[in-house]
């Protein structure tokens, strides 16, 4: 119970600290906007970051989220969408494979993300039920969604295709991304194969760097 | 029973659509002036290259905006001037990769532009500048079925696969190598819709190059092909686009790039929602 409580009191000090960000963030848009040119910011990441992305995410607690905020931590991500049935679940089986995996000092240092395909229908509601069902720690795995156009982005800066198919699911790529604490991409697990063992290499290297 | 009434759902939409064609097609003169340099393309529907296995045949198209010319290297050259990060020396290697306007003799260079090739469409870009270019102008790029819908027409009419003619001139520009260095706007083909230069001299990017799949969703995948990608469907070819080969070219090269390729014949315009 006071566990409980002390989290939630986490929550919401978590929950204020990304709406600062975000009012900061989108006071940066709008400056841009009035200069002409909706631009990214100049370069407070490293020139291969996906964090130099400036699209706003909303997580499963209905939080605002930029990619920047995940920076200093090694991130396991990959792209899903709730109501797939075949493939999606083992790619979210793998990830928690890899987490099972991992020696308990990295565990600190390796955050987990899944990004939707489908935000229409992945609220964040959906997505944080999502979250319980498949039992996922939430101080450790972000379940994002955002406007399509910043799904698209998203996708072509991980070489992931993705297509809406006739029965309102999604055609797409499976690939789990590790990126560096500096949001780089220096691994893709590609396919559905079970051996981790490069995955997790590539995760050790990373938190050591 | 919830077929039927999906697929009486989808003839009402067709039918919606049919009727704004007819009802916004005399009306063209009529219709909002379209911001300078683009043309306005009125809705229809498009004939998917691959349709899934019980999937509507034809997609609707909502009307848009469509740049008349593919966007120069004038124009390009003052985008980057107004957005210094997307400066050959400065992009991210994340958003183009080591080729981008490497026809540039330098970085930015207006004088060498403006002589030789400034009224030629911008190649060497990515798919991630081509889309900023597009938001800088407050305009997007085209989806694949917008640029599919408008590439259609020949000179005379919407649809230029009834004319054989017109196919067989298509098919021929096709198969000749594209030229080393683009040819001026306007010295293409301009079609039904007043748009120039869609086939002939270059490829052009789509904002969804990405649901061209090249493997993994057909069938005959090796198996470490096939468990890369998600997909139940089978596709096969409508009966009516048999005969597209130009289009499968197209698809086939779509489903070949990656957002951060540059390439000498690739280029792009820009499309715009109406207001």
């Amino acid at each position: 119970m006071r566990l409980c409580r002390r989290l939630s009191a986490l929550a919401v000090l978590v929950g204020f600290l990304l709406l600062g960000a975000r009012s900061a963030a989108l006071a940066e848009t709008d400056h841009a906007g009035h200069t002409g040119h909706a631009e990214l910011p100049a370069a407070a990441y490293s020139a291969r970051s996906i964090y130099q992305l400036e699209s706003v995410w909303t997580t499963a607690t209905e939080q605002p989220l930029r990619l920047g905020h995940l920076q200093g931590k090694v991130q396991v991500l990959a792209m899903v969408y709730t109501t797939c049935e075949s493939a999606c679940p083992i790619i979210v089986s793998l990830m928690q494979l890899i987490e099972a995996a991992l020696p308990l000092e990295l565990h600190p240092h390796v955050g987990f993300v899944l990004v939707t395909f489908d935000p229409a229908r992945d609220t964040p509601a959906v997505l944080s039920a999502y979250s319980a069902r498949m039992g996922l720690d939430p101080m450790s795995w972000s379940l994002l969604s955002g406007p399509p156009d910043d799904v698209l982005e998203l996708a072509t800066l991980l070489g992931i295709k993705y297509k809406r198919d006739q029965s309102g699911g999604f055609i797409h790529s499976n690939v789990i991304t590790v990126l560096n604490k500096a949001g780089e991409i220096v691994h893709r697990h590609e396919g559905l194969q079970q051996d981790m063992t490069s995955t997790l290499e590539a995760i050790r290297r990373a938190v050591q760097d | 029973m919830s077929t039927v009434f999906l697929v009486a759902l989808e003839c009402c939409g067709l039918l919606l659509a049919m009727v704004w064609t007819a009802w916004a097609a005399p009306a063209e003169g009529g219709v909002q002036a379209p911001p300078s340099g683009m043309q306005y393309i009125v809705a229809g529907v498009y004939v998917p290259l691959f349709k899934e296995e019980g999937a509507e045949q034809l997609t609707p198209v909502a009307p848009f905006y469509l740049d008349i010319y593919p966007v120069t290297n004038a124009q390009y050259v003052a985008f980057i001037q107004a957005n210094p990060r997307w400066r050959r020396a400065q992009v991210s290697p994340l958003l183009a990769d080591a080729a981008y306007l490497r026809h540039w003799q330098a970085d930015v260079t207006p004088p060498e532009v403006a002589t030789t090739v400034a009224q030629r469409p911008v190649t060497y870009v990515s798919w991630f500048a081509a889309r900023a270019y597009c938001r800088w102008q407050q305009k997007r790029l085209p989806s694949t079925v917008e640029w599919e819908y408008v590439a259609r027409a020949s000179e005379t009419v919407p649809d230029g696969h009834q004319d054989p003619a017109y196919q067989a001139r298509l098919l021929e520009w096709y198969t000749l190598p594209a030229p080393a260095v683009p040819p001026l706007i306007g010295s293409g083909q301009k079609n039904y819709w007043g748009i120039h230069d869609l086939h002939g001299s270059m490829w052009e990017w789509v904002a969804d190059f990405q649901t061209a799949f090249g493997t993994g969703a057909a069938r005959g995948d090796k198996e470490s092909e096939r468990d890369r990608f998600c997909g139940s469907g089978v596709f096969g070819v409508s009966e009516q686009e048999r005969v597209n080969y130009p289009a499968f070219m197209r698809y086939a090269y779509r489903s070949s790039l990656r957002g951060t390729y540059t390439v000498h014949n690739l280029g792009f315009r820009c499309a715009k929602d109406l207001p």
